[in-house]
């Protein structure tokens, strides 16, 4: 099974690059070599010559970043972009999204359909797609939600992923939430599950957990690509009799966004350290178990600074459906997935508690184990958790509410109304975002 | 009731045509004609009928009859078909030998009605729609355990929502599933016909023109399966007149025969009202599944409504309330007669009684169960009326 | 990639065009170490073959052969563009791309405006068509004039009109020259108001620049350099400072005050130009920090306005260089944005600086920094990779400030107290077709224009709480 990824603005075309990256130096290693296979079914397709071209198609409305990127696949010596698989324009969506949803991606549909379907048409099987783009800007946001509502159109039975990077709390677009806003609105129609990062909480990790002084654009890329591969490469399922997963996406998908009002996943990884640290560093399961479940529940995406004081609330105790409830994260479902050695030795029974997760779905549909001997990414042992919890809440609930504000008194709307998204549009994109917020406050009582 | 008998005829033909389909879609060879059904049901000469052999095949495809059995009895139709019925719980006196003179061919059709009431038509279905599919994976059908209780609330309706979307997402992966083996077949095959002789090429070729079939028969299958379901219930109707046909020939014989002669050919039915006569307390001793058992012969459609026992025990309070009336004026008279018998003329008088009652009863019962019937298929799209 | 063109109107704007082209020159001279004909080259030159006959332009990544400015260059005088063609940069204009008459606007907008705006409007509008037939892909027209003059104010407000008219969608950037108070010319109250009316209905964005302000810099640069505090040595090739070692063999009194407003230009399509971790498009700029339509002036202000001979700047100094521009000294209009409101900020940062700093430099400014109340975050940056000459790191910071007003208000006081005397008025109401009623409308546009800044303003100090949330039933 195959998947196809659509990197889609700077921000996605930066991402995709640093997760082909990594995967194709995960899965090189001879020693493993059904796990590197399928990795690289999965990911990559072998030309004639034997090299290994992404499944990817590479789109932006302008062409710097896009030439940045292939240019390090190629400088990488293992893997390349194939050379006419992308799109790109001469100039940018300006950082709106009605630009990119309502003119450049209806204009260039046809263009990007076609470089999609010669990506599909390469795959023996398609297990999906997943498109990456930033909420925040307008190449990302805005063509990046047309060309997914494209691939609803186009393949109405294969699964679509997206992953958003959501940005900083400040300073990278000013118009960010009313960009994201609509995204996240459109998106929560169209896709099967969004897998979030947050430009913040990723920030902290390089800061605090790697030790990183001077933090780049490409430190931050890193640990998402990290945690994702994390989450594609090969693991097997329980029912998977010993052969790796067949279909990634559909997978996780049904192991976590069943429920169409409960479609934000978040990822983190444990152990995520300086990589001259791993020599020295033992690790062991319940350890790092122990750890990542106080992260899922106290909602930190990295141990350093983890609160322990944070526990479930008591099944009896009426539980509180405020936004903070003591800081507990409720979870609606989680997927583990454990890699390394003595994987099968793993208790996880921390994650089967029936408190961590909401009281209509039983741990045991809640919970999915994924788990793989092979170890990861230079890590002895690692765990990634995806969690479709309450962790994703508090900044969705911030986005909006910034989003709103500005929109009370109709800043930079008229910005929007150029290009053909009225002040309705808005009004249904915002109504559907509280529908969400609500929902998952609701995970709690 | 104006309506012509003719327009509810065509119905009926309809209605027998779509089970015909059915039954030659599940892979039943031969399947009668629909004219057959009819001309049963003024009855016929069972030998040599369409209905032997589907009743046989019918019996055989649902594991009914063993195959032990059928080996045994290897080319004595009548006796494996009698012993399928009879493993089935149907039973009629011409099972046993019995009766042979009035014995037709829509005692043969009431068989069928029997099985097809038993539910022997979704067994076939199973074992079809498994035989034809070859795409469908064998891993078991998930069964989420609701408690008991299940109420609609918010939290089991999400509940509900997210074992939805889990079907969905399943259903997805196993569609793409069937298309990457769609997709590994046509590549076999196309390779083979570019790069090997002719002769593998028509074995695979030949192969999937079969997988084709298969889908195919499937689907006119379900197709059939799903025409039946909409019309059953004129079928039933239907039916029920045959029962009906059959029970007024049966009057008219007893009524030119005689009584005696009667009661004679239907053994089974007087013991039966000598264990009603027993009164409560011994009919609780008798095998609860036999006291039952004329209710349970009848198809289980018609025996819910009829709500049979409590016909019976409505009978048995009056006939244990003249016992009582009776006693304190016999006691004295004489010892002849033991405590709680009765001398045989009153007994018979009373045993017409309630066998009036009782088909009074019937009578008001099929009618309420009719006007019903016809009240559900007015409110479908074309109404249908039956002949009485 | 996409290209801008210049549009450089009467004297004041020619003279800083003159510094901008010099300095672009200098600033490719020194990242395009090939000679090659390169993206970034492309955006604002093109690459002429003079030995093909039409003289048509070479493909991007072919040998330089002959550069040609995306340039057109108008004044109603002579005598500035005469000695820009006889200067060093006359290589890269043509005869094309020139527009001048004789006899001068008379420091009066409605000549400006109307007279030579009617008669050379076809001329005008030819040459910009020219010039945007030349690019491949154009984004932007940046306009500089002065709003004191009368060619600069009156044909360069017509000149914008025009590109409105021509091109609407591509994006009208305005550099425009404000008057100090004790400007020599006595009609400039009049000229800069008739001029603020069309800049606030046609233009995308602003930039304000006061001559005052370009004075006290130039004085304190140069203050720095002499009385040079131990240690500290002003760099000589800086592209802030001077013009030395460039084309220019002498500097004019002028070249210093106009070389910051150059190097504004520069810094501004740097990260359109060169590659960065997180581009910033032109076009981006109006999206992120015009939220309201007329509300489109933005205050600038550069930093470092001149530089120390290190190399490894020390975090400290980067952390001032963003300190810096926030301070009053480095605005290019004499104001304080930080007693003022802002509406929205962004940072255009060049050089070897990352997410980090920008981020640590945000946070610990953000207290100190006013902003509306529903743009709490309003900031926009830009990280480009190639610093600029002679620097380690710069900032470019631009502004949506309610800081303007004062400006705005100076202007719109000594325009009444010329108006309410009616001095000087009929020059103007000679003119064909200017009639007194552009005066009054042009006065109370300004007006509302200020009392919109006004009521912005007022929010400041109030607490504004969250608007009340949609709320779903469940």
């Amino acid at each position: 099974m195959s998947v196809v990824t659509v990197q889609l603005g700077q921000c996605g075309n930066q991402v995709g690059q640093e997760l082909f990256d990594v995967i194709s130096s995960d899965a090189q290693d001879g020693q493993r070599k059904t796990y590197s296979s399928v990795s690289r079914e999965r990911f990559f397709r072998q030309t004639s010559q034997g090299d290994f071209e992404a499944r990817a198609v590479l789109v932006d409305m302008e062409p710097k970043v896009i030439n940045h990127s292939m240019n390090r696949a190629a400088k990488s010596g293992r893997w390349r972009y194939a050379e006419a698989s992308h799109f790109s324009q001469k100039q940018g969506s300006g950082n709106n999204w009605a630009n990119g949803f309502r003119v450049l991606g209806p204009r260039h549909r046809d263009a990007v359909e076609e470089l999609v379907r010669r990506e599909v048409e390469h795959c023996d099987v398609l297990a999906g797609f997943i498109p990456m783009m930033s909420v925040a800007g307008g190449t990302g946001s805005g063509v990046g939600t047309f060309v997914t509502q494209c691939l609803r159109d186009v393949y109405p039975s294969s699964f679509v992923l997206n992953h958003l990077t959501w940005p900083y709390g400040t300073g990278e677009v000013i118009v960010q939430n009313y960009n994201s806003v609509l995204t996240l609105a459109h998106l929560y129609q169209l896709s099967d599950a969004l897998l979030v990062h947050e430009n913040d909480a990723v920030h902290r990790i390089c800061s605090q957990q790697l030790n990183l002084k001077q933090i780049s654009f490409g430190d931050l890329n890193r640990v998402i690509a990290h945690q994702l591969a994390g989450v594609l490469q090969p693991a097997l399922t329980p029912d998977s009799c010993g052969a790796y997963s067949g279909n990634p996406l559909g997978e996780l998908v049904s192991a976590l966004a069943c429920h169409p009002e409960y479609k934000l996943l978040s990822a983190c990884s444990i152990p995520q350290m300086a990589s001259a640290s791993i020599a020295f560093s033992t690790f062991s399961w319940p350890a790092l178990l122990k750890h990542l479940r106080q992260m899922l529940i106290a909602n930190t995406k990295m141990e350093e600074g983890i609160d322990w004081q944070v526990r479930p609330p008591p099944a009896s105790a009426g539980r509180t459906s405020s936004l903070t409830a003591g800081g507990f994260n409720a979870s609606l479902a989680n997927l583990l997935i454990l890699r390394g050695k003595d994987v099968y030795s793993a208790e996880t029974g921390g994650f089967e508690d029936p408190a961590i997760y909401t009281s209509w779905l039983p741990p045991a549909e809640a919970l999915s184990l994924w788990k793989s001997p092979v170890p990861f990414d230079k890590y002895e042992k690692s765990a990634t958790l995806v969690s479709n919890s309450q962790a994703l809440l508090r900044p969705l609930d911030d986005m909006v509410r910034k989003a709103w504000n500005m929109f009370a008194s109709r800043a930079y709307i008229h910005q929007y109304v150029k290009f053909g998204i009225s002040e309705e549009d808005f009004l249904d994109s915002f109504t559907s975002l509280e529908q969400v917020i609500s929902s998952y406050a609701q995970l709690q009582c | 009731m104006q309506r012509s008998k003719a327009a509810a005829g065509v119905e009926v033909k309809r209605v027998i045509g779509a089970l015909c389909r059915l039954l030659a879609a599940l892979g039943l060879d031969p399947v009668p004609a629909p004219e057959a059904f009819r001309r049963a049901k003024f009855g016929g000469r069972p030998e040599g009928d369409p209905f032997w052999q589907l009743l046989s095949s019918i019996l055989h495809m649902s594991g009914i009859i063993s195959s032990e059995t059928s080996s045994q009895l290897r080319g004595e139709l009548r006796k494996l078909v009698a012993a399928g019925l009879w493993q089935s719980g149907y039973h009629a006196d011409w099972i046993y030998g019995a009766d042979a003179g009035s014995f037709c061919s829509r005692d043969l059709l009431l068989a069928l009605g029997w099985l097809l009431a038993k539910g022997v038509l979704e067994t076939l279905l199973a074992g079809r729609v498994e035989q034809l599919d070859q795409t469908l994976l064998s891993s078991a059908p998930e069964k989420p355990e609701f408690s008991a209780d299940l109420e609609l609330d918010a939290a089991s309706l999400r509940r509900l929502q997210w074992l939805m979307g889990h079907l969905r997402h399943r259903g997805r992966t196993l569609l793409s599933t069937i298309g990457a083996r769609t997709r590994a077949l046509h590549e076999v095959l196309s390779s083979s016909q570019v790069c090997s002789a002719a002769p593998s090429a028509g074995r695979s070729s030949a192969a999937l023109t079969e997988d084709c079939f298969s889908l195919q028969q499937l689907c006119e299958l379900l197709d059939a399966y799903v025409s039946w379901k909409q019309v059953e219930k004129v079928f039933w109707t239907w039916m029920d007149s045959v029962a009906d046909r059959r029970l007024c020939d049966l009057r008219d014989r007893t009524s030119s025969q005689g009584v005696s002669h009667s009661l004679g050919a239907c053994h089974q039915g007087k013991q039966r009202l000598e264990e009603m006569l027993r009164g409560p307390a011994q009919q609780q001793d008798v095998k609860s599944g036999d006291a039952d058992w004329a209710v349970a012969s009848l198809p289980p459609s018609l025996s819910s409504r009829l709500s049979a026992p409590s016909v019976h025990q409505m009978c048995r309070a009056r006939l244990q309330a003249e016992q009582r009336l009776r006693r304190p004026s016999e006691g004295p008279h004489g010892g002849a007669a033991a405590p709680g018998e009765l001398p045989a003329p009153q007994a018979a008088q009373l045993l017409l009684q309630a066998e009036t009652e009782l088909l009074q009863r019937r009578d008001r019962r099929r009618l309420a169960n009719r006007k019903q019937l016809q009240g559900l298929m007015g409110s479908l799209d074309q109404q249908v009326f039956i002949a009485l | 990639m996409t290209q801008s063109v210049v549009v450089q109107v009467g004297q004041c704007g020619n003279q800083v065009g003159c510094r901008f082209w010099d300095l672009a020159l200098r600033e490719h001279a020194h990242v395009n170490k090939r000679g090659l004909y390169d993206e970034a080259l492309s955006s604002f030159f093109r690459n002429v073959d003079l030995r093909k006959s039409d003289g048509g332009d070479c493909c991007v990544g072919g040998r330089i052969q002959h550069l040609k400015a995306r340039a057109v260059l108008i004044d109603m005088e002579e005598g500035v563009v005469n000695g820009i063609l006889q200067g060093p940069l006359r290589e890269v204009f043509d005869s094309t791309q020139l527009l001048t008459d004789v006899s001068g606007s008379g420091n009066n907008w409605a000549v400006g405006h109307l007279t030579y705006g009617s008669a050379y409007r076809e001329a005008i509008v030819n040459k910009l068509r020219k010039a945007a037939e030349h690019c491949d892909c154009l984004q932007c027209f940046f306009l500089i004039h002065s709003m004191g003059g009368g060619t600069g104010s009156g044909l360069g407000t017509r000149v914008l009109s025009l590109l409105e008219e021509e091109f609407p969608d591509v994006c009208r950037i305005v550099t425009a020259m404000y008057p100090s108070a004790e400007d020599d010319v006595i009609t400039s109250p009049y000229n800069s108001v008739l001029a603020m009316r069309e800049l606030t209905e046609h233009a995308d964005c602003v930039l304000p620049v006061e001559n005052q302000s370009l004075v006290d810099i130039v004085n304190k640069i140069s203050v720095m350099s002499h009385g040079a505090k131990p240690g500290s040595v002003l760099r000589k090739d800086s592209t802030v400072t001077s013009g030395q070692g460039s084309l220019s063999p002498t500097e004019k009194p002028f070249d210093a005050m106009n070389n910051i407003v150059a190097n504004l230009l520069l810094n501004i399509t740097s990260s359109a130009r060169f590659e960065g971790s997180l581009n910033m498009d032109l076009n981006e700029i109006a999206m992120n920090l015009v939220p309201f339509p007329r509300l489109h002036y933005l205050v600038p202000s550069l930093t470092p306005l001149y530089t120390l001979a290190d190399v490894n700047i020390p975090t400290r100094r980067l952390d001032q260089m963003f300190s810096d521009a926030f301070s009053k000294d480095h605005q290019l209009i004499r104001a304080d944005p930080k007693r003022s409101l802002y509406l929205a900020c962004a940072l255009m940062v060049r050089g070897n600086v990352q997410v980090s700093d920008l981020r640590r430099n945000i946070e610990r400014l953000r207290p100190s920094l006013p902003f509306v109340s529903w743009n709490q975050e309003g900031w926009k940056t830009g990280l480009c990779s190639v610093p600029p000459v002679g620097h380690s790191h710069s900032l470019l910071a631009l502004a949506n400030n309610t800081c303007v007003k004062p400006t705005f208000m100076e202007l719109r006081d000594r325009f009444t107290k010329l108006y309410r005397k009616k001095a000087h008025l009929h020059h103007y109401l000679d003119v064909d077709g200017m009639e007194q009623s552009i005066f009054s409308e042009s006065l109370s546009s300004l007006s509302e224009l200020i009392d919109e800044y006004h009521q912005l303003d007022a929010t400041k100090a109030r607490l504004i709480p969250d608007a009340p949330r949609l709320s779903i039933a469940r």
